[in-house]
């Protein structure tokens, strides 16, 4: 995995030396609390500054000046923060980091002024001039919300002591897009859930829609919400699905987290006794699934992202259940991250097409694989 | 404020405005009870809020009235704009379009009413700001109707301690900013070029209160 210390300036394409940006570390290649289901948690805060228009009625020049300003804000409130100015990375880093979690797609694609701050444990980030001036996130590796919430918290009262929000006591944080306004706060947890979906193809009839719909049901009624792996529109590839909420006016903080936790808690029962019943009846078909899914990903020699995320799920799932040993559930956390288009890119350290990445990928999978 | 089910008392997660006459009528219902009188889902009415951001749908949907043309002082947004965009201009939009902006943020939230912290490490609870007694008798009164003993005895310990320990004071993000704010400092970017920036929101008659907290 490259990192900050074996490959200190890459992106020669990059304009002038912003071009290279310092890996964090990988956070998903440790484990975290229920982590046979629980993939990672995350939770944001969405600020603005009093005094600044909201991106879209930026004044010329006022979205720069807010940037500027912002970075020395975050150096002041911890100085070991890496910063990136976006605009100065190649579009090659910026996937790099969109897929770290560090930036949102939007982010990375955006033209204007605008930046990162994030810490060398990649548990932290801080978009400058996203959707909103400032998008305070922190991850954890399987299920921690507790730890997240004093985390983002901490972060942002050392923030609010030295910039002036824009807040009032009667919508509380003031955000560009209503759907935030209010706590600014999104508590997102992602899940690995194959044996709710796998009962589809065991139980015609009884299958995952059901159980992903109960889900739902369930989610919507604690004003919840149940998305795919990369959040808003995306479908839910490799069976990895994101729970978060969706109010942030009306309802403490508090309760949020407790509603996200709770529903967590019940998907993640569910999940584990329907794999212990897959377990006790289907056991020799389960096996297949898995060590197929090992005989592909360690003799393949062209993989697309999709068919491999595939693959590493049954592999998680396997590992989970014991029935397999050859390789652990943060190394394929690992995998799943450094096999998209961005890292094998910055790997190569020059653009590749995409036959060339389906070669990359399968190689790079191969030779992890090999080697756990 | 979390409303009950106007029919069995379950949580609401259905909130229905309707207005008659120009009277305002609001129900609040659970999913079974909304299925039972046949409510349309919140699917639909998620879709429906959607499309309402939809800025082909607006463009044929809007009718030009005063609400639309009323402008924003500070970004020069028009609600029709927002509407379109689905975001706004500038803090200062949640005041110009007060009425608006409540009854759509009640749309989507629930309610128009803030529960959480503040900047300066005060507690706001259903709009009104509170201390820390308040706020734990609060939670100490919401144990007992759920008949959660446990964690009653233990806010009821927890009041006990902040009685008999002296008053904290300020949180330390209670005193003013001691960094400077964007306007304040030539090293800042606010200053000398705050043309481009919006006036401040406490300029306007409904001010947010925004520089009051700070």
């Amino acid at each position: 995995m490259p990192g900050a210390d074996d490959q200190p300036s890459l992106f020669p394409e990059g304009p002038g030396s912003g071009g290279a940006i310092e890996l964090p570390d990988l956070w998903l290649q440790q484990s975290g609390p229920e982590s046979d289901v629980v993939v990672s948690s995350r939770m944001r805060l969405a600020r603005n500054l009093d005094g600044f228009h909201f991106k879209p009625r930026f004044a010329e020049g006022e979205c720069d000046r807010l940037e500027v300003h912002l970075k020395q804000v975050l150096r002041d409130v911890d100085p070991a923060l890496h910063y990136h100015t976006l605009t100065q990375l190649s579009a090659t880093a910026r996937k790099v980091m969109f897929e770290r979690h560090l930036i949102s797609r939007e982010h990375a694609a955006d033209e204007h002024a605008r930046g990162v701050g994030y810490t060398g444990d990649g548990r932290t980030s801080i978009m400058v001039n996203e959707e909103d001036h400032l998008r305070i996130q922190v991850f954890a590796p399987g299920l921690d919300l507790s730890s997240l919430d004093h985390r983002v918290n901490d972060l942002d009262d050392r923030i609010a002591r030295r910039v002036t929000y824009s807040f009032d006591p009667r919508f509380g944080y003031r955000t560009s897009c209503p759907t935030n306004t209010g706590t600014g706060l999104r508590v997102s947890v992602m899940l690995h859930l194959p044996a709710l979906s796998f009962r589809a193809e065991v139980r015609p009839g009884r299958g995952s829609e059901q159980d992903i719909v109960r889900m739902q049901n369930a989610a919507q009624q604690l004003g919840l919400t149940v998305r795919g792996l990369f959040g808003e529109s995306s479908r839910a590839e490799g069976e990895f699905y994101q729970i978060s909420n969706q109010v942030t006016l009306g309802r403490a903080p508090e309760k949020t987290i407790r509603d996200v936790q709770e529903l967590v808690d019940l998907v993640v029962g569910w999940e584990r006794r329907n794999r212990e019943s897959h377990l006790n009846e289907n056991k020799s078909r389960l096996e297949d699934h898995v060590w197929r899914a090992w005989a592909v990903l360690t003799h393949a020699r062209r993989m697309t992202s999709s068919e491999a995320l595939g693959h590493l799920s049954a592999l998680r799932l396997g590992v989970s259940l014991k029935l397999i040993d050859t390789v652990d559930v943060a190394s394929i956390q690992g995998l799943m991250v450094a096999m998209r288009p961005g890292h094998l890119q910055f790997e190569a350290e020059t653009e590749l097409s995409a036959d060339q990445r389906d070669e990359r990928r399968a190689r790079l999978i191969r030779e992890r694989l090999a080697h756990t | 404020m979390i409303h009950r089910c106007a029919r069995c008392d379950s949580p609401a997660t259905f909130h229905l405005t309707d207005i008659k006459n120009g009277t305002k009528t609001e129900r609040h219902l659970c999913e079974e009870c909304a299925k039972a009188l046949q409510v349309p889902q919140a699917k639909k009415e998620l879709q429906n809020l959607l499309k309402s951001f939809d800025p082909a749908h607006a463009m044929t949907r809007s009718r030009p009235s005063s609400k639309g043309s009323r402008v924003c002082p500070d970004c020069g947004i028009s609600y029709v704009e927002f509407r379109q965009n689905g975001r706004f201009g500038c803090a200062r939009d949640y005041d110009i379009f007060a009425k608006e902006v409540t009854a759509l943020l009640e749309r989507i939230h629930g309610s128009a009413v803030y529960s959480g912290k503040t900047p300066d490490g005060g507690q706001i609870i259903d709009g009104v700001l509170v201390d820390e007694v308040t706020e734990v008798r609060a939670r100490l009164a919401a144990a007992i109707e759920k008949e959660d003993y446990e964690q009653a005895a233990r806010l009821r310990d927890e009041i006990r301690r902040m009685s008999t320990s002296p008053s904290p004071g300020p949180s330390p993000g209670t005193g003013p900013s001691p960094g400077p704010g964007p306007g304040a400092s030539a090293s800042t970017p606010g200053s000398g070029g705050r043309a481009g920036g919006p006036g401040r929101p406490d300029a306007g008659g409904a001010s947010s209160g925004a520089a009051e907290t700070h």
